[in-house]
């Protein structure tokens, strides 16, 4: 258990070594010059410019230098500087951290809430009118892109409503109603399609368990389906969702790329597209560094948790 | 954005047993009863199957079905609501919404097949080597590139392609297949390494088959229940996928119409025109419904325990 | 430069901060008269009555500055962002009877200014008992003729365009506290003109000596105080209550929301959470919607100053024939374009219409008429009787309007026998791989105001102009453009900046500059005052009031 854990630590650092890298060297072959960039507008630049331009951004090194430069720094958590806002990275991903976070988890909340009734509806009355309904509705769920939802929501419940969100993001600890009715919409819009996933897995596992020899058993002792279902096989059949939703975490984050931009909450999703525009090479890397990590270290944490509670499962 | 069904892959491992009860290699009831079964089994599958056949129909024939050429500009007619001449309206540049519709389900599903192809192989051949070789160190670089790929945010992978080579169709087919290359592979491996413990592959590789003969004998064979799943479940995600790029600006390039470009340029008009947007919006998520009931109706189907 | 912000998708708007750069230099430059639509030409307005004190005003803008330093940064989100935090030593006049865009200098720090007798000595008396913002470090001390000498002394380090505009100034000097004297190489009539741009606010030395930091923090003399700057999130401005202005500002404050998404700001504007929305290029539809669905809704709309253009690459086959580069130059329906896609906006020739010297867009319609046929013919005289394929590079960097243009004009081409193919590309790689580097045959996009018919002259015609990005060279027309920067006659030298741009439609004929567009501001009902320069300072918020102060 403690080797497993060991060498699935050593896998995750590997996995963001190659991230990394890759992320490095894709950066590099983009075109668009980010000195170029940033001088676009400062008329009769002289060359001179430019390259102190290229010094102060340390761009005028070799690659292999510029990379080596990067990884000491990213070992001792120092992600390096936004050549944007001459901000440090991690300054910036610590402060635009919490907006995506909650708008993660909430997103999961609300298709754990969602999913986990629906799946157990559909699972008990399975093959039912209502089952094949409720499946229905959580697969239309996963077929409306969700930034079309999103735009819906916002231009009708305007018009028909007169209602718009608050202007201005606020931390739920500055102003909980100001953040809730802020990531409300984006956050039905992300945990939709996760909700879908949800109620299709657990149904289906737990149609899985219930068919188990286990719950035969208990079933021909002549205990209540309803009981059978909720006791006995709920516990086993929450596993795989577990798993899932460890899974859905990397899809969420990915999605809060384009829903915060279009609800202006200050995260790392939008900051990681504006950064890629605008050519920022270090902020990019960090942030897809810090996504790569969010993503390794959950679905570990999953896993483990996974082998804690489930002690058939044997890792050799 | 969930550009891809991370679970699409557990979902379609679900098709064939896990708990040892492997049903033997290649014994499945001939196809023509199958059908019918599957029909009579699953009516939303038959459903979907059935909507989807009419959206290849569209695709296919979309020169003979549209009124109008999908590109031309009716100058005098911008941003018309629907009307005898033009049934779903115009959009911001006088062409005919409904002849753009009809193109795109032809973009649609050309982007969602070539995608399926390219990273569908890509995927079942390294899946199909990294789980032969499970355990080898040949295996383990394979699944390590395959988790970096699944590590970095789906869009920012989009991203990274469409800022390096540019927006085009084919650029779109590259961007999306990195992120089915992992789905398929996870699956093929998973498949690959229950397999291989098995009694008539070991049998096989005692009598001294070659491992290409032991893969493509018993190896795929095995692989086509859960791999017909994904790849329906895969394809409702890439359709939802392109339209995102699109969306964005990083998909299929104008003036080629495209369901998702279409939702990006109507949506800025959505109160004024609300059709522009409307029939693309519902093309697009009629036809990915359809793709998601047929994986799930088949995934049901090819699931022995689900009609024990 | 407001580009085509409404239709930008969503995160477009990261992006158009690159394009909006230098965006100030339109107005500040002071060319007179951009037509301009007075809010009661459109939609009548109630007498509101006097102004009165009070109220919060509620605005939103798509992308947040960078920096909050003015040197460093040319950014109009930055001139937008500290404009009314910084005073200058004059300012552009604004009010409800003063012509927009124009070019006439009030006293901003200074209370009167007098030049020498051939203009090379300019002297700046400054009002006293002016004090910066009570913050940190500077905490309300007195402002003095030092902070000006500390400024320009910084600009005179430092890169940017604010040193081009300075760089005549010889010497700088101030006999004492209340005045000072700057030296100029060469005599300039308009120097009072020059000091009035946004990128010459006066900074405290305390700024400059970098006690506190000009990037995230501005503490100037202005009518407002910068309470916060969150960045990409929002910025809360106070009145400021030492302002030198008597009674402003007359608002208690505003407030500054980013919103990168169009859709996201109209439907505040529409629940009411808005009262000001501005930079605004949609077309007449959803604005006649807008209009309709929210009572009392104003809308107010400014000729532009940004061109649309069609870049040709002159080194490149086919367009190094002339009359090829006439063919697309005639082929285009230009009003069509105005009409379709735009709110409004007038024919634009190598110089925008409203600058002097400029060529008037009724002469420019008459030079390049829309005319396929004629297109049809050129193109067989320079031997290309079928037309021909090519790639057209457009940057989606600009918005969805700018990429829909660029669908018209390839119609408007493949009509004459040119198959166009678009290829988008994001601005970073269109900018700094393709435009730029004048690696295009053909491209679709739009040209950043510049300062004056000169610049936009020597900036893009002259062979070794720093924007000459099309290839042109023609040493009739260096000659021609050196030429006019001779002429000391007014009258004499807008003739020849005209024959110039005559020369260039007909004989040189690219860079084809289409059009100017309009931009839109939405004012809701209750606010008052709004007289807007296209400097972009927003130094005029003082002037802004709210009925019943808000409430």
């Amino acid at each position: 258990m403690i080797g497993y854990a060991i060498r699935r630590t050593l896998y995750g650092l590997l996995v963001l070594f190659l991230i990394t890298t890759f992320v490095f060297v894709v950066l590099r072959l983009i075109p668009g010059d980010v000195v170029r960039l940033q001088l676009a507008d400062a008329p009769g630049v002289t060359q001179a410019q430019v390259d102190a331009l290229a010094a102060e951004l340390g761009l005028d090194q070799p690659v292999f230098t510029q990379f080596w430069s990067f990884i000491s720094g990213a070992v001792t958590g120092d992600l390096g500087t936004s050549f944007e806002t001459r901000l440090p990275v991690t300054e910036m991903i610590v402060e635009r951290l919490p907006a995506t976070l909650e708008l993660g988890l909430l997103a999961i909340m609300f298709s754990v809430v969602l999913g986990v009734p629906l799946g157990i509806i559909s699972a008990i009355r399975h093959n039912s009118f209502l089952d094949q309904s409720l499946r229905l509705v959580s697969v239309a769920g996963i077929s409306v892109p969700n930034f079309w939802l999103a735009l819906l929501l916002i231009t009708y419940l305007s018009i028909w409503f007169g209602w718009s969100q608050p202007l201005v993001y606020a931390a739920p600890w500055e102003n909980l109603g100001t953040n809730l009715a802020i990531m409300a919409i984006p956050a039905l819009a992300l945990g939709t399609s996760a909700m879908a996933a949800v109620s299709r897995m657990l149904r289906s596992s737990m149609l899985e368990v219930t068919q188990s020899n286990f719950v035969r058993t208990v079933r021909s002792r002549g205990a209540p389906e309803r009981l059978v279902i909720l006791k006995h096989a709920g516990r086993n059949s929450i596993l795989p969702v577990f798993t899932l939703l460890g899974l859905q975490f990397g899809n969420i984050l990915g999605g809060t790329v384009i829903l915060e931009s279009i609800f202006s909450i200050p995260g790392m999703g939008s900051l990681i597209f504006t950064s890629v525009q605008m050519r920022d090479y270090p902020v990019v890397l960090g942030c897809v560094i810090f996504y790569g990590a969010v993503f390794i270290f959950v679905n570990l944490l999953v896993d483990l948790v996974y082998a804690v509670i489930d002690p058939r499962i044997r890792y050799s | 954005m969930s550009i891809v069904q991370q679970s699409d892959a557990d979902q379609a491992r679900d098709a064939v047993s896990t708990d040892g009860s492997t049903p033997p290699p290649v014994a499945r009831p001939p196809r023509r009863r199958a059908l019918l079964r599957f029909a009579k089994q699953q009516p939303f599958g038959l459903a979907a199957l059935i909507l989807i056949t009419c959206f290849v129909v569209m695709a296919a024939l979309c020169p003979w079905l549209a009124p109008y050429d999908p590109l031309e500009q009716h100058r005098g007619s911008i941003m018309l609501p629907p009307s005898p001449e033009h049934l779903m309206g115009t959009d911001d540049l006088g062409r005919d919404v409904l002849s753009r519709t009809l193109y795109g389900a032809r973009t649609s599903l050309l982007v969602a097949v070539f995608t399926m192809m390219l990273g569908g192989v890509v995927g079942i051949l390294l899946g199909t080597v990294s789980g032969y070789f499970g355990g080898s160190w040949v295996d383990t670089i394979i699944q390590r590139v395959m988790d970096t790929l699944m590590a970095i945010p789906s869009i920012v992978l989009l991203l990274f392609v469409a800022a390096l080579l540019g927006p085009s169709i084919r650029n779109t087919v590259i961007a999306l297949s990195l992120l089915v290359v992992p789905q398929f592979n996870r699956v093929t491996r998973g498949e690959m390494l229950r397999i291989r413990e098995e009694t008539f592959v070991e049998a096989a590789r005692a009598i001294g088959c070659s491992p290409w003969r032991i893969l493509t004998r018993y190896g795929l064979p095995n692989l086509l229940a859960p791999l017909f799943v994904l790849g329906s479940l895969v394809f409702a995600g890439m359709m939802i996928a392109e339209s995102a790029l699109s969306f964005l600006g990083i998909g299929t390039p104008p003036p080629t119409p495209s369901w998702g470009r279409m939702l990006s340029e109507g949506s800025a008009s959505l109160e004024i025109a609300p059709w522009i947007a409307f029939y693309p919006g519902l093309a697009l998520s009629v036809s990915v419904l359809a793709f998601n009931l047929l994986g799930d109706a088949m995934r049901d189907f090819l699931d022995p325990k689900q009609h024990r | 430069m407001s580009t085509a912000r409404s239709r930008a998708r969503l995160l477009i708007a990261g992006v158009a901060v690159v394009a909006t750069t230098s965006a100030c230099f339109g107005g500040a430059a002071g060319q007179s008269g951009s037509d301009s639509t007075d809010p009661s030409a459109d939609q009548p307005q109630e007498d509101a009555g006097d102004p009165v004190a009070g109220g919060v005003l509620q605005m939103a803008t798509p992308s947040d500055a960078r920096s909050l330093d003015p040197h460093r940064e040319a950014s109009y989100n930055t001139h937008a962002a500290i404009g009314s935090v910084y005073s200058r030593l004059t300012a552009f006049k604004t009010g409800e009877d003063v012509e927009y865009g124009t070019t006439e200098v009030e006293g901003d720090l200074a209370e009167d200014w007098e030049a020498n007798e051939d203009s090379t000595e300019w002297t700046f008396h400054l009002r006293e008992g002016v004090t910066f913002h009570d913050k940190a470090p500077v905490n309300g001390r007195e402002f003095t003729s030092a902070d000006v000498l500390c400024t320009i002394e910084r600009i005179q380090t430092l890169p940017g365009h604010q040193l081009g505009l300075i760089s005549e100034v010889t010497d700088i000097a101030a006999p004492d506290d209340y005045t000072v004297t700057f030296t100029l190489a060469s005599p300039n009539v308009d120097f009072d003109r020059v000091v009035a741009n946004p990128f010459l606010v006066i900074l405290p030395c305390e700024g400059t000596n970098e006690e506190f930091n000009l990037d995230t923090e501005a503490i100037g003399t202005g009518a407002f105080v910068l309470d916060e700057w969150s960045r990409d999130r929002e910025r809360t401005l106070s009145a400021n209550p030492d302002y030198f202005v008597e009674d402003r500002p007359y608002l208690d404050g505003y407030h500054v929301t980013i919103m990168p998404d169009a859709q996201s700001q109209t439907a505040a504007l529409r629940s009411g959470k808005l009262q000001l929305m501005t930079g605004l290029s949609t077309d007449a539809r959803a604005v006649d919607t807008l209009l309709s669905q929210v009572d009392g809704l104003r809308l107010r709309q400014e000729g532009g100053s940004t061109q649309t253009r069609v870049y040709l690459n002159v080194n490149e086959e086919p367009f190094d024939d002339l009359n090829v580069r006439r063919a697309v130059a005639h082929a285009i329906d230009r009003e069509g374009m105005i009409e379709g896609l735009r709110a409004g906006g007038s024919l634009s020739g190598p110089v925008t219409p409203s600058f002097e010297g400029a060529l008037s867009s009724e002469e420019v319609a008459e030079l390049t008429p829309y005319d396929p046929e004629l297109a049809k013919e050129l193109l067989a005289e320079a031997g290309y009787p079928d037309g021909f394929s090519l790639e057209m590079k457009v940057t989606d960097g600009y918005g969805e309007t700018v990429v829909k243009e660029a669908q018209w004009v390839q119609q408007d081409l493949a009509e004459v026998g040119i198959d166009v193919e678009i290829k988008i590309e994001d601005y970073a790689t269109y900018y700094g791989d393709s435009w730029a580097q004048q690696n295009y045959v053909i491209a679709y996009g739009l040209q950043t105001p510049m300062l004056s018919a000169d610049e936009y002259l020597t900036a893009e015609y002259l062979s070794d102009g720093g924007r000459n990005w099309n290839g042109v060279n023609d040493p009739k027309l260096d000659e021609m453009i050196q030429e006019q920067r001779t002429i000391t006659d007014p009258v004499e030298r807008d003739e020849k900046l005209q024959e110039i741009q005559r020369y260039i439609i007909t004989e040189v004929s690219s860079p084809l500059s289409l059009y100017v567009y309009d931009g839109q501001t939405m004012i809701s009902s209750d606010v008052q005052g709004y007289h807007p320069h296209p400097d972009y300072s927003s130094r005029e918020y003082m002037n802004i009031w709210l009925v019943d102060g808000g409430e």
